[in-house]
C-alpha cells in the first residue's frame, strides 16, 4: 500500500509540472494587459502614465521574461507564495483565504447531506423500482436538474426570507460574540445555502446510486442469493450494496474536489462569501495570479482524489489490487 | 415627620421621573446598509470601488475644501482657521491654511499641520505607488511630477511651516482654472499612527526615513483596518462581506460642524437580485442607487419601506470612435444617432425611470438646471427618424450602390442593399459592449433595425471589460489593420469638477483619455475657455458651457442614450435620509436616525 501511494504520488510530479506549464502558457496567450486595467484614471500625462505601468508592472514581475516569469512564479508558488493578485491588489493566499473556507464550511454540509440523503432514497428507489417512492423521486431528481439551481434559491429566499421571515436572506453573520450563540448565527446564514445546494446536488446523485443498484441487483449473484433464501435486507445491503459502492466511490472522491470550488451563482444569491465569486471576478479581470493558483490548486486536488479513488476501490472491492 | 416622609417622596418622584425621561442625548441606533460586494481597501490609493468608497466617506474627513450637496465647493471651516492666499512672479498661486485647534483623530491626538503635508507628500510619494497605490494627491502643485517619479526627494509645492500652518503652491501652468479651489482640497493622514519614525526635512516638503517601510505597512495592515481615523465612524471589522462602524465621539463635523447621530452602522454584501425585497421584509435599512423599475415599484408600493430619488449625475452612452473608419463623418454620426429610438432603453432598461439627454451633461448639474429651456431649444433632439438619417448619409461619401456609382435609393433600403463609396468601400459599422449588459444586447438588435432602412451595414459583438479597454480606450496602440470597432457603448458619471478638457481635448489625441480621439478646434476652444475663467465668473462659465453642449451635439463624439434615476430604498425607521448624485448616503447619513431602538 505504502509502496502504491508513493509511486503514484511520485508520478504526479511530472504530471504537474506539464499541467503548470500548459496553464501559465495558456493564461500568458490570453489577450489584454492586466496592467493597463490598474493604471489610476485621471492621471494627467503621459509621462506619468507611463510612471504608473513601469512601476505596476515591475512589481508585479511582468516586467521580466516569460521563462523567467514562469521560473520565479513556480518556485515562489512551491514556497507558498502565490504572487499577488492584480484585481484585488493584495497577495493571492489574502484574497483566496476566507472565502475558500467558507465555500468548503457550506459544501462539507452539501456533501454530508446530500449523501445521508441519496444513498438510502436511491437503494430504496431501486428496489422498489416503480413504486409510488421511486416515481417521487425520479420526478424530484428531473425536476431538481432540469431548474437551475439559482432558481432554486431564489424561490427559498422568498418564501422563508422575505414572506415568512424565518431565516435571513443571504449574506453572512455579522458581529459575532465569540459564543455559543455564534453557532446559532451561522446555522441561520447557512441553512438555506445548505438547502439549496444540497436539493441541486441530490437530483443527480439519487439517479446515480439507484442506477448502480439497478444494475447490480439484476445480476445473476443476486438471483442466487435470492434463490438461496436469503432475507432481502441481506441482499441489499451485505451484497447488492457493497457492489454498488465502486461507481458512489467514484461520485465521493469527485465530491471531495468539489468541496473546495464554489457554486458562483449560489454563493451570489446568497450573498455568501465563498470562492465562486473570487474566480469569476478573477477571470472577468484577467488576473492571473488567482486563476492560475486557484487552477493549480483544482490539478492538484484532482490528481490526489484520483488516487484517493484507487483506494477506495481496494477498500471496497477486494478483486482490486493496488500494485 | 410628615415633612420628612413628604421629601423622600418627592425626591423619590424626581429621581424616577429623571429615570423615566431621556437617559443620554449621545448618539443612538443601529443602521443596516446592503450594498454589493466590497474590496475591502479602506485607505485611499487602492481600487476604485465605490462601495468601498462609501466606507471610506465615512471614515475620512476634514479636508480644506468639500462640496455641498449641490456640488458648490465650499472651505471646510469646521477645519480651517484662516486661509490666506497669494500669487508669485511666475502666477504660481499659494494657498496657505490655518489649521483650527481642537480637531481631533478618532484615538483622541489632535489633527494638526503636519497631518495634512504628511498626506500629500506620503501620497505622491514613489515608495507609496511602489506599494502598490495610486494617487494624484498634489498633481497640480509645483514640482509634482519630478517628486511623484523619484527624480528628487522635495516636493516644491509643499510646504510646512509649523504645527498649525501649511501652504500648497498651484503651479501657474495649471491657472487660472474654473476650479481652483479643487487643486487646494487636501484631507489630514494620521502620521502619528502611520508613520511614527518619519519626520519632515527642514524646509518642510520632504520626508525624512524609511518611506518605503511606511508604504508598506499602510498597504498591508491600515489600508484594509485603519486604527486611527478622521470621519464620523471609526472602523470596527470587516469580515465576511460585512462592515461595522461605530460612532467617533471625537469627530469635530462636517463643514456644517454636524456629527453622526447614529451609533453603529453595518453595511453588508446583499444579493442585488433581492436587496429591496430585503428592505421591505425589515433585514436591512437601506438599498442606494437602484435603477430597475421592477424593483422601484415594488418599493413604492410597500408599506414598510419608502424611497427618495435624485437624477444621475452622467449617462449611458454610445461613443464613437472620430478617427476611425465611417464615424470620422460628423454626418454618419448624426444620422446613426437618428437611427435608433432612444426611448426604448427609457422603457425597456429604466422602467420608465429615467430621461434621454442630448449632450454631455448630467440632469442634475447646475449648469444645466439654470439653463434648461435654452438647452431644449437650442440642441438637436435626436429622435428617430430614418428619412433625416437618409439625407445626412447622402452628403457623405457612402451614397452609392455597390457599384459605386448608381446613387443610393433610400427606397430600396432593406438588408443587404448598403450604401458604398465611390471606391465601393461599404458603410459598415462594427459595435463592442460589454458581455452580460442589457444595453448591449438592446443595441444590436434594435439598432440594425433602423440602420437597414438607410442602407448602414451592422456588426455587433459582446467581449468583456478588458476588450473594451483594448479597443476603445488604447485604439491608438493598435496596427491600423487590428481596428475592427467604430462605436461602444458604456455610461460616464460627473463629479462636482466639470472639465472635459482631459476627455475631449485635441491635446490628448492619441492617448487614453481622449477616447473618442475627438479633434475639433471649436470644442479645443470652449473647454479652454471653460477651464481657464476666474471662479467667480459663474454666468460666463455657463453661458460658455451652453456653447460647449451645442457644438458638442452637433459634431456628437457620442450619443447619449440614457440618464437614470437613482432611488435609494430605505425602511420606514429611517429618517433625515437625504441624498444628491454628489450627496449619497455615505455623506448624507450625518443627519440619518433610526426609530425603533
Amino acid at each position: 500500500m505504502l509502496k502504491f501511494f508513493l509511486r503514484r504520488f511520485l508520478s504526479l510530479i511530472p504530471v504537474i509540472f506539464i499541467i503548470s506549464i500548459m496553464l501559465f502558457g495558456i493564461f500568458k496567450a490570453m489577450p489584454g494587459d492586466p496592467v493597463k486595467l490598474m493604471i489610476p484614471a485621471g492621471v494627467k500625462t503621459e509621462e506619468l502614465r507611463q510612471f504608473y505601468y513601469d512601476t505596476i508592472k515591475a512589481r508585479l514581475g511582468l516586467d521580466k521574461s516569460l521563462p523567467e516569469q514562469y521560473v520565479r512564479w513556480m518556485y515562489n508558488t512551491m514556497q507558498g507564495d502565490f504572487g499577488v493578485s492584480t484585481s484585488f491588489q493584495r497577495p493571492v493566499t489574502e484574497v483566496i483565504a476566507t472565502p475558500l473556507k467558507n465555500s468548503i464550511r457550506l459544501n462539507v454540509f452539501v456533501l454530508v447531506f446530500s449523501f445521508l440523503v441519496s444513498i438510502p432514497v436511491g437503494i430504496r428507489s431501486a428496489v422498489k423500482r416503480h413504486s409510488l417512492f421511486d416515481s417521487f423521486w425520479q420526478v424530484f431528481s428531473l425536476v431538481g436538474l432540469s431548474m437551475p439551481v439559482f432558481f432554486i434559491g431564489l424561490i427559498f429566499i422568498y418564501v422563508f426570507a422575505i414572506t415568512l421571515r424565518l431565516l435571513p436572506g443571504g449574506g453572512m453573520p455579522f458581529m459575532m460574540k465569540g459564543d455559543w450563540t455564534d453557532i446559532l448565527a451561522w446555522a441561520r446564514y447557512m441553512t438555506l445555502p445548505v438547502i439549496t445546494l444540497t436539493i441541486g446536488s441530490l437530483a443527480g446523485t439519487i439517479r446515480y446510486v439507484r442506477n448502480a443498484m439497478i444494475e447490480i441487483i439484476s445480476k445473476d449473484f443476486i438471483r442466487t442469493a435470492r434463490s438461496k433464501g436469503l432475507s432481502e435486507k441481506v441482499i441489499i445491503y451485505s451484497h447488492a450494496f457493497k457492489n454498488a459502492l465502486i461507481p458512489v466511490v467514484t461520485l465521493v472522491a469527485g465530491s471531495l474536489v468539489g468541496l473546495f470550488g464554489g457554486a458562483a451563482i449560489t454563493e451570489t444569491i446568497f450573498a455568501w462569501n465563498g470562492i465562486g465569486y473570487v474566480l469569476i471576478q478573477a477571470l472577468n479581470q484577467r488576473d492571473y495570479m488567482v486563476v492560475l493558483t486557484m487552477n493549480m490548486f483544482y490539478a492538484v486536488l484532482t490528481l490526489s482524489a484520483n488516487i484517493i479513488m484507487d483506494i477506495g476501490y481496494a477498500l471496497v472491492d477486494p478483486r482490486v489490487k493496488l500494485k | 415627620m410628615k415633612k420628612f416622609i413628604s421629601l423622600i417622596a418627592i425626591a423619590l418622584l424626581a429621581a424616577s421621573m429623571a429615570a423615566c425621561g431621556p437617559t443620554s442625548s449621545g448618539p443612538s441606533g443601529t443602521l443596516i446598509v446592503g450594498t454589493p460586494k466590497m474590496n475591502g481597501d479602506f485607505v485611499a490609493g487602492f481600487g476604485n470601488s465605490a462601495y468601498d468608497n462609501a466606507i471610506r466617506t465615512m471614515i475620512w474627513d476634514y479636508p480644506t475644501y468639500t462640496t455641498t450637496p449641490g456640488g458648490e465647493f465650499v472651505l471646510n471651516e469646521t477645519v480651517v482657521e484662516k486661509l490666506v492666499t497669494s500669487v508669485d512672479d511666475a502666477g504660481n498661486k499659494t494657498y496657505t491654511f490655518t489649521i483650527k485647534k481642537g480637531v481631533k483623530w478618532s484615538d483622541g491626538s489632535a489633527v494638526s499641520a503636519k497631518d495634512f503635508v504628511f498626506d500629500i507628500l506620503f501620497s505622491a510619494h514613489p515608495a507609496w505607488t511602489a506599494a502598490g497605490a495610486s494617487s494624484s494627491t498634489g498633481d497640480s502643485l509645483v514640482g509634482y511630477a519630478a517628486y511623484k517619479k523619484g527624480d528628487v526627494a522635495t516636493f516644491a509645492g509643499v510646504k510646512l511651516i509649523d504645527d498649525n500652518n501649511f501652504s500648497v503652491t498651484i503651479s501657474a501652468d495649471e491657472l487660472p482654472y474654473f476650479y481652483e479651489v479643487s487643486y487646494a482640497a487636501f484631507g489630514p493622514s494620521p502620521m502619528a499612527a502611520w508613520a511614527p519614525d518619519l519626520t519632515f526635512n527642514a524646509d518642510g516638503n520632504g520626508l525624512v526615513g524609511d518611506v518605503a517601510a511606511v508604504a508598506q505597512k499602510v498597504a498591508t495592515t491600515e489600508r484594509f483596518k485603519p486604527t486611527v481615523v478622521s470621519g464620523p465612524f471609526t472602523f470596527e471589522s470587516f469580515e465576511n462581506d460585512v462592515v461595522t462602524l461605530k460612532n467617533n465621539p471625537n469627530y469635530a463635523g462636517d463643514y456644517r460642524g454636524v456629527t453622526a447621530k447614529l451609533e453603529t452602522v453595518i453595511v453588508k454584501y446583499v444579493d442585488q437580485n433581492t436587496d429591496v425585497d430585503l428592505v421591505i421584509s425589515g433585514d436591512i435599512d437601506l438599498v442606494s442607487g437602484v435603477v430597475q423599475g421592477n424593483k422601484i415599484e415594488k418599493a413604492k408600493a410597500a408599506t414598510t419601506a419608502d424611497v427618495t430619488s435624485y437624477l444621475r449625475n452622467g449617462y449611458g452612452l454610445i461613443a464613437y470612435h472620430t478617427d476611425f473608419g465611417p464615424t470620422k463623418f460628423i454626418e454618419v454620426r448624426q444620422a446613426l444617432a437618428y437611427l435608433i429610438d432612444r426611448n426604448i432603453f427609457l422603457t425597456e432598461i429604466l422602467g420608465g425611470y429615467g430621461a434621454a439627454v442630448n449632450g454631455e451633461y448630467g440632469l442634475a448639474q447646475w449648469m444645466y438646471q439654470t439653463q434648461k429651456e435654452k438647452v431644449a431649444e437650442k440642441l438637436i433632439n435626436y429622435t428617430y427618424n430614418v428619412q433625416k438619417a437618409n439625407e445626412l448619409l447622402d452628403k457623405t461619401p457612402y451614397k452609392f450602390e455597390a457599384d459605386g456609382v448608381t446613387a443610393f435609393d433610400p427606397a430600396k433600403a432593406a438588408e443587404g442593399y448598403w450604401r458604398y463609396t465611390a471606391d465601393k468601400e461599404v458603410l459598415q459599422i462594427n459595435h463592442l459592449g460589454t458581455t452580460q449588459n442589457p444595453i448591449t444586447v438592446l443595441i444590436g438588435t434594435k439598432w440594425p433595425e433602423g440602420m437597414n432602412k438607410a442602407g448602414v451595414k451592422f456588426t455587433w459583438e459582446e467581449q468583456d471589460f478588458n476588450a473594451l479597454l483594448a479597443n476603445y480606450y488604447y485604439a491608438y496602440e493598435l496596427e491600423p489593420s487590428e481596428r475592427k470597432f467604430h462605436t461602444f457603448n458604456l455610461a460616464t458619471n460627473f463629479t462636482a469638477v466639470y472639465d472635459p478638457y482631459y476627455s475631449n481635448h485635441s491635446d490628448w489625441l492619441g492617448t487614453w483619455q481622449n477616447a473618442n480621439q475627438l479633434n475639433d478646434p471649436a470644442i479645443d476652444y470652449l473647454t479652454m475657455k471653460m477651464r481657464s475663467l476666474d471662479p467667480t465668473e459663474k454666468e460666463k462659465y455657463a453661458e460658455l458651457w451652453l456653447d460647449y453642449q451645442i457644438r458638442w451635439n452637433e459634431i456628437l463624439p457620442n450619443i447619449p442614450i440614457y440618464s437614470n434615476e437613482y432611488f435609494d430604498v430605505f425602511s420606514n425607521r429611517v429618517k433625515g435620509l437625504v441624498t444628491t448624485p454628489l450627496y449619497t448616503w455615505s455623506r448624507a447619513i450625518l443627519d440619518v436616525t433610526v426609530e425603533g431602538e
